[in-house]
């Protein structure tokens, strides 16, 4: 079968198409450019928690009594552990700089101390490797044999919810995303049915003068996947539009947002214009005719 | 060219149709299929062009038998060109465009300029036939005229024409019959379905006569 013939044919017969073609690349447009934006949204979301996840801080406050030499000795011990990623002094200053500013209006009450009341303090950045329950838990316990070590606290108790959000993500994800191809699916089926209804006259002839059904489909279905395609591309634009738009408003607020990237475009694109392919390709009636 | 082996084909609706036919034509035989109205002359073409299958028997047309070929059909309709009763076009597009497609879909290629002189050379035989013009907008008597250039666009090797002067005045059917046999002294296989039975002996063509869904003379 030549394609070449078939789309000729198609041409002269489908000639009115293209303002049904054109409307349908808007409608698809904007959908799939919702999708991508949402996408942007959970792509973010997802890393910052798997950062966080990921980062394990531990806060060990030092006993004021400890001597410089023996804090020093500690510091070096607990940044040998395998578990450790890295350790960093918190100084006394530092620390009430840190309060203050975590504090924000209500640090006035700090004024009324005579002198600064926190300890030095480490914080202990532990190996992503290592931020399982158990190599936690073990952590805590070495932590604890430490006299010098009035008491620490940890960043750990987020890590729970925060896993927890993060499936809660990808099932949202996973289902927005199914929920798009089906969309798709649905659209151009339905999209081709109206098409077809209204040719059926013209599909009826063209097969009674020995047109073969894929002579008939295939131009739809290049016309399809290609529409679903122009769509998604026109879609990934806008989306790295305002990408760019909302990384250079929230990078004042210290927010950094991250892009798609481009192999997740083609791939997205390339998966939603073959389920076009396929919604058009589901009519069977064309053979019955 | 084609052989029908007691092909029988019955609607259901009327528990009536052709009974058991067995006929061959030549290639190259100029045929007239006469009857009344209503006696199945269609059903024969039908049976012919693929559109319905035999139910009993086998129908051998050129290389293919139907109704085991069933999924070849549109090879088969490749090689006949039919003038179908009424006619159907797209009646949207133009007497040119019209053959056009024709003429693609039968020859599966395109080649413009073989195309600009075929359709040309077609319409040299109802010059009163204007090629921009939309099919619509022609008369029915016009539109039959278009039916036959249709079949014949792609050099089929057997036209098959149902009910093929229905509108025409005696000089047209005269006009229509020369092209027939130009296209048939070139080798191509005629049968044409009518109820006008003073054309065969007009013209000495073999002739079959259906009644009641039989073959019932040959001359």
């Amino acid at each position: 079968m030549s394609l070449k013939a078939s789309k000729e044919v198609f041409n002269l017969v489908f000639r009115e198409r293209f303002v049904h073609r054109l409307l349908n690349v808007f409608f698809l447009a904007f959908v799939f450019f919702f999708f991508f934006n949402i996408t942007t949204v959970f792509f973010n979301l997802n890393r910052f928690f798997e950062k966080t996840a990921q980062e394990v801080v531990f806060y060990a406050f030092v006993d004021r009594s400890v001597s410089q030499e023996l804090f020093q000795k500690i510091s070096k011990t607990i940044s040998l552990w395998h578990e450790t990623k890295q350790v960093k002094i918190i100084s006394e200053e530092e620390g009430l700089k840190l309060l203050k500013k975590s504090l924000g209006k209500d640090a006035e009450i700090l004024k009324s101390l005579e002198k600064n009341p926190l300890p030095v303090t480490l914080e202990i950045i532990l190996n992503p490797n290592f931020v399982d329950t158990q190599s936690i838990n073990s952590f805590k316990d070495k932590l604890s044999k430490y006299r010098e070590i009035s008491w620490y606290d940890s960043t750990e108790r987020y890590i729970g919810p925060i896993l927890q959000m993060k499936g809660l993500f990808k099932k949202i994800f996973l289902g927005s995303l199914l929920f798009m191809l089906i969309l798709i699916f649905i659209s151009f089926r339905f999209s081709f049915k109206t098409v077809f209804l209204r040719y059926i006259n013209e599909i009826r002839l063209l097969k009674l003068l020995g047109a073969t059904p894929s002579f008939i489909m295939l131009p739809l279905i290049i016309e399809s996947f290609l529409e679903a395609l122009t769509s998604s591309l026109l879609a990934a634009m806008g989306n790295i539009y305002i990408y760019g738009v909302l990384k250079s408003q929230l990078h004042i607020f210290g927010i950094q947002l991250e892009p798609l990237g481009l192999s997740y475009y083609a791939f997205i694109s390339l998966i939603f214009s073959i389920f076009s392919a396929l919604g058009v390709l589901s009519i069977k009636k064309i053979r019955e005719l | 060219m084609l052989r029908f082996d007691k092909v029988s084909y019955c609607y259901q609706s009327k528990a009536s149709g052709l009974k058991d036919i067995s006929l061959s034509v030549d290639k190259g035989e100029f045929i007239f299929l006469t009857a009344s109205s209503a006696q199945y002359k269609t059903t024969f073409l039908n049976l012919i062009y693929g559109i319905i299958l035999p139910q009993q028997g086998t129908l051998h047309i050129m290389d293919f038998n139907l109704p085991e070929d069933r999924k070849k059909i549109p090879k088969i309709r490749k090689k006949i060109g039919y003038i179908f009763s009424p006619p159907v076009f797209f009646e949207n597009l133009t007497v040119e465009e019209n053959l056009k497609i024709a003429l693609i879909v039968k020859t599966n290629t395109v080649d413009n300029q073989y195309a600009e002189d075929k359709i040309k050379k077609l319409l040299l035989f109802f010059p009163e036939l204007k090629r921009d013009l939309e099919v619509f907008k022609l008369s029915a008597t016009a539109k039959e005229k278009l039916n036959i250039l249709r079949a014949m666009v792609s050099s089929p090797h057997l036209i098959l024409a149902d009910e093929p002067f229905k509108n025409f005045s005696n000089e047209e059917i005269m006009q229509a019959m020369d092209i027939f046999l130009e296209e048939n002294n070139r080798g191509v296989t005629i049968i044409i379905a009518s109820s006008n039975r003073e054309l065969p002996a007009k013209f000495n063509k073999k002739t079959f006569e259906i009644k009641g869904g039989k073959i019932i003379s040959e001359s």
